[in-house]
């Protein structure tokens, strides 16, 4: 059995570089979801355009890297990071 | 736009990174670094080439996460002081358009010996582009293409302790 929580945490998603043009132009966007996992299902349902995006891309929240699945909270900053070329 | 450069409560006042939309100014940091205490400066900067792959290339365009990168900037500069023995350091980055010949980054760090601040700058900029969110578009003769840097990392790697 998985407990999910009645309110859905609202979170902030961030679309960078590869992925904003990928939604179309749409830098910024809330979803109503549990973890990460979660949201990258949501994110392809939302904008299909991002499914070949985020094959490459990472995940931040609230500035940090995820390098696993990562539980979201009410209000979590989260940024597709596409391949990053600084410098 | 200028972005991003206030500094933290306990943010090194010896640390100057900023996220800029203004071209960048070697003097600034050159002069921000420089200090009766440095026998050295070094400074690193980055600029746009005309050519890619036997393409002519136009301009870069750059887009940032600023806060985070601000962020990964500001980390840099702590791994750098628990490494090496650097007086000031300044990291600016450019966002928006680069043209052929002007800079996207520019690293300057001072210290009393050369060794510090050469090998601190190598590491900077490397781990800079391996680690800071930012991003560029190339525009060359026939088309766009977004870059990818060679290595990219989650977490920065701290220099190589000591002996």
């Amino acid at each position: 059995v998985r407990l999910v929580p009645l309110a859905m945490p609202a979170v902030t998603v961030l679309y960078f570089a590869r992925a904003r043009e990928a939604t179309g132009g749409l830098v910024e966007e809330t979803f109503d979801v549990v973890d990460t996992d979660e949201l990258r299902v949501a994110l392809v349902k939302q904008h299909p355009g991002l499914e070949t995006v985020l094959r490459s891309a990472v995940l931040a929240v609230n500035q940090e890297y995820c390098v696993e699945t990562t539980a979201l909270r009410e209000r979590d900053e989260v940024a597709v990071i596409p391949p990053i070329s600084g410098g | 736009t200028r972005a991003m450069s206030a500094a933290p409560a306990d943010a090194d006042a010896r640390d100057h990174v900023e996220i800029t939309g203004s071209a960048l100014s070697l003097d600034a940091a050159y002069e921000f670094v420089r200090s009766p205490r440095a026998g050295a400066v070094v400074t690193f900067v980055g600029t746009t080439r005309d050519e890619f792959q036997g393409k002519r290339v136009d301009r870069l365009e750059y887009e940032c996460y600023a806060p985070m990168a601000v962020k990964k900037m500001r980390e840099l500069c702590g791994l750098m002081r628990g490494r090496w023995e650097v007086e000031n350091i300044h990291i600016a980055h450019r966002t928006g358009t680069v043209a052929v010949g002007e800079s996207s980054v520019i690293i300057a760090v001072s210290s009393a010996h050369r060794v510090a601040s050469l090998e601190a700058t190598r590491w900077c900029i490397d781990e800079l582009k391996a680690t800071v969110p930012i991003w560029k578009k190339e525009f060359f003769e026939g088309g766009e293409v977004w870059k990818e840097n060679e290595t990219q990392r989650r977490e920065i790697r701290p220099p190589e302790a000591v002996g």
